[in-house]
């Protein structure tokens, strides 16, 4: 027999492209689905924010659950259709025996396998980075760590898909299959955070990385070998068989090092605001940017008194026939209002409204409490006095959920559509409690800023410093007087818009998402909204699913009707998935929708109602 | 015995030489297996299997259900590793087959499994473009004999067009060793038929050795032409079909015998029940069978008679059934 020479079956680049088109063809259509459902998840969370707040967006929990979450189930869904069903219909035994290195057979479904991660999951992200980066109202320069997100996104679908890689080869017969499978992969997640989470820093990403770049070598050597073959990769896959448990130490271990390293400098300090069930939670703040929180009793009804409306002028008098206890000021984002509470007790003194110090106040309770429906807070931005131009002390986005403390501080400054206020309220001794308010100059996007502790209260008047950022990223300090006048106006270097505070840097950003998923496994933080899991709930339903109608091996008459109940789950899950957010906002729609009033006339408004 | 050998090692390099590296392959030995044994989850499946197979013969491997049949195709290509012992496939150890080795050897397991998703023309440019010697011609005409459309997927098969998408695929490879594991397991008369039909005209070629392991005997008899008999892991008989049926004879036992009694002799594979007595078979060739012949004589205290040859179907079966143990009968 004439046999042609074999010296071109390695190495020829034909062979590898044949390769992963077999590949392709066992993950293009999860790939697709998974595509639609990221894509869905980045328009639904760029369109449903509020264009000043954008750039927050990335860091927020909806975000990097939902879409770490989505690539995580996409990661094992792969693992399942490319290992675990190809070893359970016996085409694993084929593949093995093709004509090509056994290394690059697993390198090249490895590498289809990851790419279609990053395409599915990891585009959508770089996506909505991009727009973030792009879009007018955010623009100027582009901050690199924005495009980290996608890049953790990607390691967190490949730990999940080498995770259950490993998993799926395990010597037969192997116990609890399932579980093991979706044990190792989710474990292989947590570990990839809690060892990020750990090391933290500036070379966390490449820290996040390394448990993936560990998880696929050893997946790729247990493919490549023959079954029942005692070697070092048996070993190390009975340890990684624990890595759900090394996660769960390695966060604990984590938590218990930061806690016992966190210096408590002179500056902590102790505040109180609300959580998202209203209830008063006590902050210990350590002055590094971290907190403690601790919870209270929840808050009981209390009614005091009555203030005018908000206005130019200054309310202290209302204050007057009560005992004026000291206290933190809130802002509370879902009713748009100011709360003030009792810092001895945590118990709710009064809410600032539209209506003045309005009464009965009850916690997020807005239908007693007319908002400030003219006004749209996006952003609100705490300075230090001694470096009033230097980074803020706290930024508090607008569409964040629930209450937050402006800062712990007397005097905040809200930057609302048209205007700019700043509610002094450093003088609780005298029972003061007075507003001031600068106009936005038109054009720019503003920023207010707050000066605070102010060394001599007696020579320096309240002052208002609003930070405008021009289109091309220059900003200018203008400073404004207790009437709202311009009094001067500073250039500032220009700041990058991207550049959030956050306490953890880089590593966060990369790491932030899996710290959170352990958190919460290790049920430290139960602040979490139940809706930001809405994300990995679909996915979840999406993979098990397609999983079901994969693992059918159906005549062609029901195969037809199981690709068309396919399809219709692919078109139904991107809006499904959009509806089930517009139904976990429905709340403040509506709330917002019943308040959409005409703008209030500040030139006549009411007199303070003493 | 003849080119399957049920003995020791097909050759002598010892176990661990069988097992690692490289040598020139026997004078027209592609398969050899030694002292082959194989553990799965703690449990012995294949237990010490030596056999041999000669090139441009086609060899069975017979075996009940759960006898190791599958585990030793896998053990043989690599894909198992083996407690001790091992295989050579074309001189190479099965643990050291390189990609040039595969390309050389072809496999086809007996679910007759693809990705559902591909379609025939996709698998045969699959095929084209990693086998050097994937013959299209082949491939097309053995295709078109199962009526497998071009653009039909896998999934739209029948059990008998997916065996025969499979075989096609297998010997259009043009293998120098092709491993068959029960090809024709699940499918109907025709497409059984279409199966043998296709694996005889690759056995007419003699360019390559065929193994397949099966539970037709009627095909085994049509097309094999030595056979190894694998029960419980264990080689329970290896030679040519021919040898084996020759080597087999049954003598009539008339009225009441003490079956334990019988059951105890070496060489008596076999008791069965018949209207007029009992037929014993009895395995083995010169003064190893007159020997049992006679004992059995001086157990039923008479003459048997001459022995009877029996047919394949017989031998096998009394190869297959779990040898007669003496305390039953007792």
């Amino acid at each position: 027999m004439n046999r042609p020479p074999l010296s071109a079956v390695r190495g020829s680049a034909t062979p590898l492209r044949s390769l992963a088109r077999r590949e392709l063809r066992t993950t293009r259509g999860a790939t697709i689905v998974a595509f639609a459902l990221g894509a869905a998840m980045s328009i639904a969370l760029a369109l449903m924010t509020p264009p000043s707040t954008r750039f927050s967006l990335l860091s927020s929990e909806r975000a990097r659950l939902g879409l770490h979450g989505l690539a995580g189930a996409f990661g094992l869904a792969l693992a399942w259709l490319q290992v675990e069903d190809e070893r359970r219909s016996d085409t694993w035994s084929g593949f093995l025996l093709l004509p090509l290195d056994r290394r690059v057979l697993v390198a090249t479904k490895a590498a289809v396998g990851v790419t279609c991660i990053a395409v599915a999951v990891g585009l959508p992200a770089l996506g909505l980075a991009s727009f973030l980066s792009l879009v007018r109202g955010t623009g100027g320069p582009v901050d690199p760590v924005v495009f980290a997100v996608p890049v953790s996104v990607t390691a967190a679908g490949a730990a999940t898909y080498f995770g259950a890689w490993i998993a799926s080869l395990a010597p037969r017969p192997r116990p609890f299959g399932w579980a093991r499978f979706l044990a190792l992969g989710t474990g292989a997640l947590a570990a990839l955070f809690a060892a990020a989470g750990i090391l933290g820093g500036a070379p966390a990403i490449a820290a996040a990385l390394l448990p993936v770049v560990g998880l696929a070598i050893v997946a790729l050597r247990l493919a490549a070998r023959p079954v029942g073959a005692d070697s070092g990769p048996d070993r190390a896959l009975f340890a990684l068989s624990l890595a759900p448990l090394f996660a769960v130490a390695l966060a604990a271990t984590s938590a218990l090092i930061a806690d016992a390293t966190r210096s408590r400098p002179s500056g902590s300090s102790t505040s109180y605001t609300l959580d998202t069930n209203g209830d008063v939670v006590r902050v210990d703040r350590d002055g590094s940017g971290d907190f403690t929180i601790d919870g209270t009793p929840p808050t009981p009804l209390r009614t005091l008194m009555s203030l005018s409306p908000l206005d130019r002028r200054s309310f202290s008098a209302t204050w007057t026939p009560f005992s004026f206890p000291a206290g933190t000021l809130f802002y509370r984002a879902s009713t748009r209002e100011l709360a003030y509470y009792n810092a001895d007790d945590g118990v709710l003194v009064g809410c600032l409204g539209t209506n003045g110090f309005a009464l009965p106040c009850r916690p997020l309770d807005g239908e007693l409490i007319d908002v400030i429906h003219n006004y749209i807070v996006t952003t609100t931005r705490v300075t230090n006095i001694d470096n009033a131009l230097g980074p803020p002390v706290e930024v508090l986005s607008g569409d964040i959920r629930g209450a937050h403390t402006l800062g712990g501080v007397n005097r905040v400054a809200v930057e609302l559509a048209d205007q700019v206020i700043a509610l002094d309220a450093s003088e609780w001794g005298s029972r003061k409690f007075s507003r001031i308010a600068c106009a936005k100059p038109q054009g720019v996007s503003v920023l207010a800023g707050q000066t605070d502790r102010i060394p001599d209260r007696g020579r320096v008047p309240p002052t208002l410093v609003l930070v405008a950022t021009a289109s091309d990223g220059t900003r200018t300090a203008i400073r404004c007087d207790a009437e709202g006048a311009v009094v001067s106006t500073v250039p500032m270097p220009p700041e990058p818009p991207f550049t959030r505070p956050s306490p953890r840097g880089l590593a966060y950003a990369a790491a932030g998402p899996t710290l959170e998923l352990a958190a919460l496994f290790l049920s430290h933080d139960r602040r979490t909204s139940p809706d930001v899991w809405l994300g990995a709930a679909v996915a979840a339903g999406l993979v098990v699913a397609f999983m079901a109608l994969r693992s059918r091996r159906a005549p062609r008459g029901v195969a037809a009707r199981d690709i068309g109940l396919a399809v219709l789950f692919a078109l139904a899950i991107g809006p499904g998935y959009l509806v089930a957010i517009l139904l976990a906002e429905a709340p403040d729609l509506v709330r917002g929708a019943r308040r959409a009033r005409p703008p209030i006339d500040t030139d006549r408004a009411p007199a303070p109602a003493i | 015995m003849g080119d399957f050998d049920g003995g020791g090692p097909p050759h002598g390099g010892g176990s661990n030489a069988f097992r690692e590296g490289r040598a020139p392959a026997r004078d027209g030995m592609p398969l050899e297996v030694a002292n082959l044994s194989v553990e799965l989850g703690g449990r012995a499946v294949l237990e010490d299997v030596s056999f041999s197979a000669r090139t441009g013969r086609i060899g069975a491997v017979l075996g009940p259900n759960g006898a190791g049949k599958s585990t030793l195709f896998r053990a043989i290509l690599g894909l198992l590793a083996p407690t001790s012992g091992g295989a050579r496939v074309l001189g190479v150890a099965s643990s050291a087959l390189t990609a040039k080795d595969r390309a050389r050897v072809a496999y086809v397991p007996e679910t007759h499994a693809e990705q559902p998703s591909a379609r025939v023309d996709e698998l045969e440019e699959l095929r084209a473009s990693l086998y050097p010697s994937f013959d299209r011609g082949t491939f097309r005409s053995i295709a078109a004999d199962f009526g497998l459309r071009r653009d039909a997927r896998v999934r739209d098969l029948s059990r008998g067009q997916r065996a025969g998408l499979l075989v096609a695929l297998a010997l259009a490879q043009r293998p120098e060793l092709l491993l068959l594991d029960d090809p024709t397991l699940g499918l109907d008369p025709l497409a059984r038929r279409r199966v043998v039909d296709a694996l005889l005209a690759y056995a007419r070629g003699a360019v390559g050795t065929l193994v397949f392991a099966s539970h037709e005997l009627g095909d085994v008899e049509r097309i094999a032409d030595d056979v190894v008999f694998l029960t419980e892991g264990r080689v329970r008989a290896a030679d040519s079909l021919l040898d084996l049926v020759e080597q087999s004879c049954a003598v009539s036992v008339p009225g009441p015998v003490s079956r334990g009694a019988l059951a105890a002799i070496d060489g008596v594979l076999r008791i069965e029940e018949r209207r007029d007595g009992l037929s014993v078979v009895v395995f083995g060739t010169g003064d190893a069978r007159v020997q049992t012949i006679a004992e059995v004589s001086r157990v039923v205290g008479a003459d048997v008679g001459e022995p009877m040859p029996i047919s394949f179907e017989e031998c096998a079966l009394s190869l297959l059934a779990p040898r007669p143990r003496a305390e039953i009968f007792s």
